[in-house]
C-alpha cells in the first residue's frame, strides 16, 4: 500500500466514530472481489473472531460501509460464512470427528448487498441514491445507528405507522410508515392464521385515524375485532384506545324477534317500570327507548361486563337513527355511536336484481314493473309486496305475457329476499287494536360518517349472502357519498376501507352460497379502480390470496406479507421473500411498495395497541 | 510490509557482482551414542479412539528457498495454533518479524544489514558468522538456523501466555546433532520457558526414514521385529511392527545420550512412541521429565495425536499448523519472486519450480 493511502484508510475509521455512524465491526475483505455492478452487488466483510463473538452477525441485518472514495453506504447482510480452521486448511481426519473448539477462532465473513449511498461529508443533506460508486477492500464496516438506517433507507417520516424496522431477527428503533398517498393505491396484507394480520390492521386503523386528518376508517368486522379498539391493551402502546367508535349495526327481523323480550325488558327498566309492559304514547320517545335498548343489548354482547353510563337516542319520526352511549369498559369510558341499520325496500328495490342475482335475466329486466304491480295492491314495503304476490301473479302473466316459470322465479326470489329479514325492519308489538310499530330502522347519512366506523357483521358469518348484501349496500353508498363530494368540486373526505378476511367477500369456485358475492366483488373492484381520485383506499387482509380476484392483486400497489407458505407469496409476487417469511415470527412482515426506495422493507408490527382477541 | 521490503531487497541483490559457490550437501547424520530402552512392557497397542480431550497449542515452521547465481533467500514462516484470540498466529505477523535468511556476497550482506527497512532479514548465523560466499554450511543448516530460532520465539510467546497444557511442535523437541549446540540451547531455553509456564512440550516427527532409534537391539526385541541392522530405519521397523490396518502406538521408549563424549550430556533424556496410521508412521516425543510429570496421561497424549490423524497421515493439530505455515511461505515466496524478477535478477531452475509449486498451493 502506498504511503498516501495508509492515512486515508486509517482516517476512515476515525470518521465513522467521529460522526457517530455506528460501531466499527471490521473491514471489507482484501481476499475477495468487492463487486458493485448492474447485475451483482456483493461485498464480503471480514470480522475478527473476537468481534464476531461479542457483536454477533445476523442474516438480514443492516450494516454501513465507509469507502475510501468518500462514500458511506447502507447494505444488508445476505450471507454469513463461518469456517472452522480444519476447512480452511482442507483437513479431514480419518477417524476422530473434529471437535476442536480452537478451530472456531477464524474471522467471520459477512456478504453484504449494498443498498443506498451518500457522500460521507454531505450526509446530513444527502438524499440517498442507489449505489453507484465502488467499494474498495479495506473499507470500514460498521453496525449503523437507527438514525443512519432510517436516513439511508429513505423511510417516510409521516404516514400510517406499520411497525418497527426488523433486521437480523431484531426490531430496531426505526419506524416504518406508509404514507397516506400509498393508502389510496390500496394495500393487501397476506399471512397465515396467527401471523398477526388482524393486529396489524387494527393498529393501522388506529394510526390512520391519528395520522390522517378527518379520516373515516370503515372496517368490515366479521369477528368483532374492531369493536375492541376502544379498550386498552395489556401493556400501554404508542396510541391511546379510541374515545369514540361508530358501529353500523345491521338490524334484521330475526334479530328483533330474538330480542323482542330483551328490548321490552330494557325499555321498561329505562322507564323505571321494571317488568312493566312497554306503554309509551309519544312515538318519538318509543323509538328512542327501542334504540337505547338495542344499544344496551349491543354493549352486553360486544363488551361483556361493561356498563352503559348514559345514552341518548336521536330519532326521526319513529326511526331510531342513532344512539350515543357513554360506555364504561376495561377501566375506561368511551362513546359508542350506534347506528341501527336496515334497508328500506322502497329505496333499494331497483337494485335488488343486482344485489340478489337469483332472478332470471328476463325477470331482472322487468323487476321494477313486477314489484310495482304487487305494490299497487298494498304499498311499496316488502310485507305488502310479498303479501300481494299471488294476487299480482295473474296480472303479470296476462299483461306482460310472462311464462309461468318466470312468474314463479319472481315469486320465489321475492320470498327469499323477504326471508333475509334485511328490509323494512321495525320493532312492533301486537296489541288488541292491531299491530303497533314502536320503531323503524333505516340507513344513516353516509356523508356524516367519520372516525372508526365498524360494520358489525358478527351475526352473519353463517349467512354470507346477507352479509354480502349489507357490505355491498354500505360500500356503494359510501362510494356515492365520496362521488358526490367530488362532483361538488370539494376534496372528498379521506376514507379507508379495512377488509379483514377479504377472501370471504369474493366468490369461490363451486360454492353455491356465493351467489351474490359477485356483486360485492364488482363493488370492491370498483373501489380499487376508481377509489384513488375519490380519496378512498382499501386495505385487504387474507390468508388466502388465491381467492381474491386478479384485479385486486394487480391494483393493490402495496403488498404486505407476513408468515406465509411459498405459494401464497407467489400469488402476490413476493416469492423472493419466502426464505425470510416461511417461518417468520408473528408480527414480522415485508412491505413491498413503490413508496420505498429499497422497494421492500421488513418490519415488525407494534404489539396490539388496543385490546386484542387471542385466537 | 513484506512487499515493500522485498523491493528494497531486490535492489540490493541486483547490485551483486559475484556469483556464490554452491553449498555442500549435508552428509548423513553421525551415529549418535544413545541408548533406547522400552518402558512399561507391552510396546504395541491398538488405538481405539476416544474423546477429543486435548486442546494443545501447536507450532510449525515451513521453509522455502529462492535462489539465483548471486544469492539464496531462505524464507521461513511459522504458524502457531490455539494461542490466543485468533485460531492461528504467524511469524511474520503478530508474533515476530524476522523470517528471511539471506546468503549473498559479503558486501551485499553488510549493506542490507545497515538498512533499517530490512529488519526482517537474517544475514548471520547464531554464532555470528556471515552467510556469505565462505559460509561453511548447508542449505539445511541455514533453514535450521532460521526455523529453530523462529519456532523457539513462538514457543516463548506460548510460554508468555501461560495457562499450561500441551505445546505440540512439528519436529523433534530438540536437534541431537552435536554440532548444533547453539540451536539446542535456543530450543532448550524455549522448552524450559514452556515448562515453567506449566506446558509439556511434545514433538511430532513426520520424516523418520533417516532415524534409527528403533534399530537398537532392545527396541527391535521389544517390537519382535527382525531386521538386518545395517539396513535399518525407524520407518521400516515401525511399519513392520504394527498391522497395516488401523492405528497403533509403539512405545514408550526412553532415549538416553551416553558414552564417553561429554558433549552429549547437554541432551536431556527423551521418551518417544511411534504411531502407525494404516502403515504410515510418525514419532511422538517428549522430555523424560515431562513424561514423568504427566504420568499415565503422557501415553494418552500420544494416542490422541495418533487417533486424530488426518488424510495426510499426521496429527490434526500438526496438519493445521503445517497447512497454514505452508500457505504463508507460499505467499511470501510469490511476493519475493515478483520483486526479484522485476529487477531482472535470474533465478535457478529449482527456484522457478518452487515458485510454480507455491503458486499452485496458493490457488488451492
Amino acid at each position: 500500500m502506498s504511503l498516501e493511502l495508509k492515512p486515508r484508510v486509517d482516517a476512515l475509521r476515525h470518521k465513522v466514530e467521529e460522526k457517530g455512524l455506528g460501531e466499527v465491526l471490521g473491514r471489507v475483505s482484501p481476499g475477495e472481489v468487492a463487486s458493485v455492478g448492474a447485475d451483482e452487488r456483493r461485498v464480503v466483510i471480514d470480522v475478527d473472531f473476537e468481534t464476531y463473538l461479542r457483536a454477533g452477525a445476523r442474516i438480514g441485518e443492516y450494516l454501513g460501509v465507509a469507502t475510501i472514495l468518500g462514500s458511506v453506504m447502507l447494505g444488508r447482510v445476505v450471507e454469513v460464512r463461518r469456517r472452522h480452521v480444519a476447512h480452511i486448511a482442507h483437513i479431514q481426519t480419518l477417524y476422530a470427528p473434529v471437535e476442536d473448539p480452537e478451530g472456531l477462532k477464524t474471522p467471520a465473513q459477512l456478504v453484504l448487498e449494498p443498498l443506498t449511498e451518500c457522500p460521507m461529508d454531505d450526509l446530513d443533506k444527502c438524499e440517498p441514491t442507489p449505489v453507484y460508486t465502488p467499494v474498495d477492500p479495506l473499507s470500514i464496516v460498521f453496525r449503523p445507528s437507527p438514525e443512519f438506517i432510517a436516513k439511508m433507507l429513505g423511510l417516510p417520516r409521516e404516514g400510517i405507522l406499520l411497525g418497527k424496522l426488523y433486521a437480523g431477527g431484531f426490531e430496531l428503533h426505526v419506524e416504518v410508515r406508509l404514507p397516506e398517498r400509498a393508502m389510496y393505491q390500496h394495500v393487501l396484507v397476506v399471512g397465515t392464521t396467527g401471523a398477526g394480520k388482524t393486529v396489524l390492521l387494527k393498529n393501522m386503523a388506529l394510526s390512520t385515524i391519528n395520522a390522517v386528518r378527518n379520516a373515516t376508517v370503515l372496517a368490515l368486522d366479521l369477528q368483532g375485532d374492531y369493536l375492541l379498539t376502544t379498550l386498552p391493551p395489556e401493556a400501554p402502546g404508542v396510541y391511546q384506545p379510541l374515545d369514540e367508535i361508530t358501529v353500523l349495526m345491521p338490524v334484521t327481523r330475526h334479530l328483533i324477534d330474538r330480542h323482542r323480550e330483551d328490548i321490552q325488558r330494557i325499555a321498561a327498566r329505562i322507564l323505571g317500570a321494571e317488568d312493566a309492559p312497554l306503554d309509551v304514547i309519544d312515538e318519538g320517545e318509543a323509538a328512542e327507548l327501542v334504540g337505547r335498548a338495542l344499544a344496551e343489548l349491543f354493549v352486553e354482547g360486544a363488551y361483556p361486563g361493561a356498563k352503559v353510563l348514559d345514552a341518548e337516542a336521536r330519532t326521526e319520526g319513529i326511526q331510531a337513527v342513532e344512539v350515543r352511549a357513554e360506555v364504561e369498559a376495561g377501566g375506561r369510558v368511551f362513546t359508542l355511536r350506534l347506528l341501527p341499520w336496515a334497508m328500506r325496500f322502497e329505496e333499494v328495490y331497483p337494485e335488488i336484481p343486482r344485489l340478489f342475482p337469483f332472478f332470471s335475466e328476463r325477470v331482472s329486466m322487468i323487476f321494477r314493473r313486477l314489484v310495482d304491480m304487487a305494490a299497487r295492491r298494498g304499498g311499496l314495503d316488502i310485507d305488502a309486496v310479498v303479501r300481494n304476490l299471488d294476487a299480482a301473479a295473474e296480472e303479470m302473466r296476462r299483461s306482460l305475457r310472462l311464462h309461468q316459470s318466470q312468474v314463479d322465479n319472481f315469486v320465489r326470489g321475492m320470498n327469499m329476499i323477504y326471508e333475509t329479514g334485511l328490509f323494512d325492519v321495525s320493532y312492533a308489538v301486537a296489541e288488541s287494536t292491531g299491530r303497533r310499530v314502536f320503531a323503524t330502522f333505516g340507513e344513516p347519512d353516509y356523508m356524516e360518517l367519520g372516525g372508526l366506523v365498524v360494520v358489525d357483521l358478527r351475526g352473519f358469518r353463517e349467512a354470507p349472502s346477507v352479509a354480502s348484501a349489507v357490505v355491498y349496500r354500505v360500500l356503494s353508498r359510501v362510494f356515492e357519498a365520496r362521488d358526490e363530494e367530488l362532483a361538488r368540486g370539494a376534496a372528498p373526505s379521506p376514507t379507508f376501507i379495512f377488509i379483514d378476511e377479504a377472501h370471504y367477500y369474493f366468490p369461490q369456485e363451486g360454492a353455491r352460497e356465493d351467489f351474490n358475492k359477485e356483486v360485492v366483488e364488482a363493488m370492491i373492484n370498483k373501489l380499487t379502480r376508481l377509489g384513488r381520485v375519490r380519496r378512498m383506499g382499501v386495505v385487504f387482509a387474507t390468508h388466502s390470496p388465491a381467492d381474491l380476484n386478479d384485479l385486486v392483486i394487480q391494483l393493490t400497489n402495496t403488498k404486505i406479507a407476513m408468515r406465509s407458505e411459498p405459494k401464497v407469496l407467489e400469488r402476490v409476487d413476493m416469492s423472493e421473500y419466502a426464505g425470510e417469511l416461511a417461518y417468520a415470527q408473528s408480527g414480522v412482515a415485508v412491505a413491498k411498495s413503490f413508496i420505498y426506495r429499497t422497494h421492500a422493507v421488513t418490519f415488525k408490527t407494534l404489539p396490539p395497541q388496543t385490546r386484542h382477541r387471542e385466537l | 510490509m513484506a512487499v515493500n521490503g522485498f523491493r528494497v531487497l531486490a535492489d540490493y541483490l541486483a547490485s551483486a557482482k559475484r556469483a556464490l559457490k554452491p553449498l555442500r550437501v549435508r552428509e548423513a547424520e553421525d551415529s549418535r551414542p544413545y541408548a533406547v530402552k522400552p518402558l512399561e512392557g507391552a510396546p504395541v497397542r491398538r488405538v481405539e479412539g476416544g474423546a477429543w480431550r486435548f486442546a494443545p497449542v501447536a507450532v510449525d515452521g515451513s521453509t522455502r528457498k529462492l535462489a539465483g547465481p548471486h544469492f539464496s533467500a531462505y524464507v521461513v514462516g511459522v504458524a502457531v495454533y490455539g494461542l490466543g484470540e485468533k485460531a492461528v498466529d504467524f511469524i511474520p505477523g503478530g508474533l515476530g518479524r524476522r523470517f528471511l535468511a539471506l546468503r549473498a556476497p559479503r558486501e551485499v550482506l553488510t549493506q542490507v544489514e545497515r538498512d533499517g527497512r530490512l529488519d526482517f532479514l537474517i544475514v548471520k548465523r547464531s554464532d555470528g558468522a556471515y552467510l556469505d560466499e565462505s559460509c561453511d554450511c548447508t542449505d539445511e543448516d541455514i533453514f535450521d538456523e532460521v526455523r529453530v530460532s523462529m519456532e523457539s520465539e513462538a514457543l516463548l510467546r506460548v510460554a508468555e501466555r501461560g495457562g499450561g497444557g500441551l505445546a505440540v511442535v512439528d519436529g523433534p523437541i530438540y536437534f541431537d546433532h552435536w554440532a548444533k549446540t547453539r540451536l539446542l540451547n535456543i530450543r532448550m531455553a524455549a522448552v524450559e520457558g514452556l515448562r515453567r509456564a506449566g506446558f509439556a512440550a511434545v514433538g511430532v516427527v513426520k520424516r523418520v526414514d533417516k532415524s534409527q532409534k528403533l534399530c537398537a537391539q532392545e527396541a527391535l526385541d521389544a517390537l519382535s521385529v527382525e531386521v538386518d541392522r545395517r539396513y535399518c530405519n525407524d520407518a521400516y521397523v515401525a511399519s513392520n511392527a504394527a498391522p497395516k490396518s488401523g492405528i497403533y502406538l509403539m512405545g514408550p521408549f526412553r532415549l538416553s545420550y551416553a558414552g564417553g563424549d561429554l558433549r552429549y550430556y547437554a541432551f536431556p533424556d527423551k521418551v518417544f512412541w511411534y504411531a502407525s496410521v494404516h502403515g504410515s508412521v510418525f514419532r511422538v516425543e517428549m522430555l523424560h521429565d515431562d513424561f514423568r510429570r504427566l504420568g499415565g496421561e503422557a501415553e494418552e497424549v500420544a494416542a490422541w495425536l495418533a487417533w486424530t490423524a488426518t488424510s495426510r497421515w499426521i496429527p490434526y493439530v500438526i496438519d493445521v499448523v503445517d497447512a497454514h505455515a505452508k500457505r504463508l511461505t507460499a505467499n511470501l515466496l510469490i511476493a519475493l519472486r515478483e520483486a526479484v524478477k522485476s529487477r531482472d535478477i535470474p533465478l535457478t531452475y529449482d527456484s522457478e519450480v518452487e515458485f510454480l509449486n507455491a503458486l499452485r498451493e496458493h490457488v488451492t
